[in-house]
């Protein structure tokens, strides 16, 4: 299994392995989590970090450890789906694209080129008012605008690859576009398709983070790590704490998925030249 | 090249028209109005909503939108009431465009240099260091640095004022967060294409020729490694000239990318459409200057540009 090579590098075991600890420990339920993360009690607003309490409360006295986990668990999810979103619909426009040619091709190159020109964030920002703010609406409006890089590259990659020989072997023996995109095409793009994959991770992440501070993050009292930081951002320079620990956790995230794509990214450069240099 | 600059021209007032309209049918799509948060009784709703032309039909709306905007004028802002929205964008936009220039040029320089320098010494520490660091810098949010550069310089150490400009020197910490994002990408794209162009025949005939490795490098190398980063100057620039939300809020700068969230929330019709058409135009402009210059840089990308 080629694909397995990747992990000898250590940088990427310890990056995967970091990422997997992300995902067990926020999806764990409440088995990770020493206090209910929506739990209040005044009394106890804004303490700093002590035992009880890891990493502190919040201005509601929530546990902000407990907060940050459940908060990565939502921050994930809205960025899964973004990327989902991202992955399907680039690959699919960009494949029948590149592979279809003509007229199809031109009118897709045309819708990409034309969502180059608006500026993502003012679709986002409006979709998301327009769908009124909430999870699935966010990685919805998230996936609408990252689809279009996605698309361009593949439409590249395919567009490339559709005379190649053994395209055109399976085309004289029959097969149908659907069957080349799926059998011929998605391999071949496979490693690119995963870089943008990973690289649409990060992205989604902080989009959510910046979707939070304009105030359109999901709504109260579930709080993704945007909603944290843009809560801790309020009161920074009296409580730095609850600034700190959520844009730690984000920073970490977004760091170990950026080495993931770029080692990943590496060591697929050479190879996809490669399945060219054979025609 | 005037067929090109032409073409180019046509499609991009195809683009600011699609921009507009979207934005205009797009706002009021929204839910609310823009005079919901002044909790009005109806009769002054009305007499608002005459006064705005808001009673009128969308269609009739956006022709009497559209022929204003073709002498320029992009209406009277609805929250802000006896400003217009030119009126707006000419007292921020300065404030954001200087803070923006000065980012700019700041991540230009930073990227292009570390860009060169990480590419020269790519297998030895000094080019791993950079490559570490710029990682490091795609990875912390504007609004991280921010804060935190308010916090250990402005708080702790209190080198700068917060949130006071009097000196050109207090503008630093914005300019930094600004530019530290910028600067990690220049620097990367810079890099990936130098140590591809370092390997290049030409590069080595040069230095057999017996040219200081300064000569290859900058005047050899550095002009054929540049298209890269150049064509992401472009959006880069419309994106700090106009100002970020985050930034401006952080820093509580009066500028432009302020107004542009907020009266998203007030559904300020004129006051959106305004900025975005104000923001698409700048896009439009530095893409299409960055396009002019690796042109001129580069003929061979008149073919790439063209297909």
């Amino acid at each position: 299994m080629v694909y397995l090579r990747v992990f000898q590098n250590r940088l990427v075991l310890v990056c995967v392995a970091l990422i997997v600890l992300y995902i067990l420990i926020s999806f764990g339920g409440t088995v990770f989590l020493p206090h209910h993360p929506n739990a209040q009690n005044l009394d106890q607003a804004n303490l700093t970090p002590c035992p009880a309490h890891w990493l502190g409360t919040d201005y509601l006295g929530r546990d902000l450890f407990s907060r940050i986990l459940s908060g990565v668990r939502i921050s994930l999810i809205i960025a899964f789906f973004a990327t989902l979103i991202n992955v399907t619909v680039g690959f699919l426009v960009g494949s029948v694209s590149g592979l279809l040619g003509g007229i199809v091709d031109r009118f897709l190159t045309g819708l990409i080129d034309l969502f180059w020109c608006i500026p993502p964030f003012l679709i986002v920002v409006m979709l998301t008012v327009v769908l009124e703010p909430g999870i699935k609406n966010i990685f919805i409006a998230l996936g609408v605008v990252f689809w279009v890089p996605t698309a361009r590259i593949i439409r590249g990659e395919v567009f490339l690859l559709r005379n190649a020989q053994f395209i055109r072997i399976a085309r004289m023996n029959g097969a149908s576009y659907a069957q080349i995109i799926f059998l011929h095409v998605l391999p071949n793009c496979f490693p690119v398709l995963l870089t943008t994959a990973i690289f649409s991770v990060p992205d989604a992440v902080l989009a959510e983070a910046f979707l939070s501070i304009v105030g359109l993050g999901v709504t109260a009292p579930d709080a993704s790590l945007g909603v944290l930081i843009s809560d801790g951002l309020q009161s920074f320079r009296v409580y730095p704490w609850q600034w700190f620990f959520p844009i730690l956790t984000l920073s970490m995230f977004v760091l170990c998925f950026n080495i993931l794509g770029d080692l990943i990214h590496r060591s697929f450069r050479g190879r996809s030249k490669g399945i060219l240099g054979n025609d | 090249m005037l067929a090109y600059v032409l073409k180019r021209a046509g499609f991009n007032l195809g683009v600011m028209a699609v921009v507009v309209t979207l934005t205009f049918f797009l706002m009021r799509l929204l839910p609310g109005d823009p005079f919901m948060s002044q909790r009005v009784n109806p009769e002054i709703k009305a007499n608002l909503y005459s006064k705005y032309h808001l009673d009128q039909p969308v269609s009739r709306q956006y022709a009497e939108y559209l022929s204003a905007l073709s002498r320029f004028d992009l209406g009277e802002s609805l929250k802000y009431p006896g400003r217009t929205v030119n009126q707006i964008i000419a007292e921020s936009f300065p404030v954001s465009a200087a803070v923006g220039s000065l980012a700019l040029v700041l991540s230009v320089v930073l990227g292009v240099a570390m860009g060169v320098l990480s590419a020269v010494w790519h297998s030895r520490w000094p080019g791993r260091l950079i490559l570490a660091l710029t990682t490091l810098g795609l990875s912390i949010p504007n609004f991280a640095v921010g804060a935190g550069l308010i916090y250990i310089f402005a708080l702790k150490l209190k080198m700068f004022p917060v949130a006071m400009y009097e000196r050109p020197l207090d503008l630093m910490l914005p300019v930094l967060t600004l530019s530290a994002w910028p600067a990690a990408v220049i620097t990367r794209l810079i890099r990936t294409e130098m140590i591809e162009v370092l390997n290049k025949d030409y590069i080595i005939a040069a230095r057999v020729r017996g040219l200081g490795s300064a000569s290859v490098i900058l005047r050899h190398a550095l002009p054929n490694a540049l298209p890269a980063a150049i064509h992401y100057t472009g959006p880069l620039a419309a994106a700090l000239l106009t100002g970020s939300f985050i930034v401006e809020k952080i820093f509580a700068l009066p500028g432009l990318g302020q107004y542009y969230i907020t009266s998203i929330g007030n559904r300020d019709y004129n006051l959106v459409a305004g900025i975005t058409i104000f923001y698409t135009f700048i896009l439009l402009v530095s893409t299409f200057l960055a396009d002019i210059l690796t042109f001129l840089m580069n003929p061979q990308c008149r073919y790439r540009n063209e297909s």
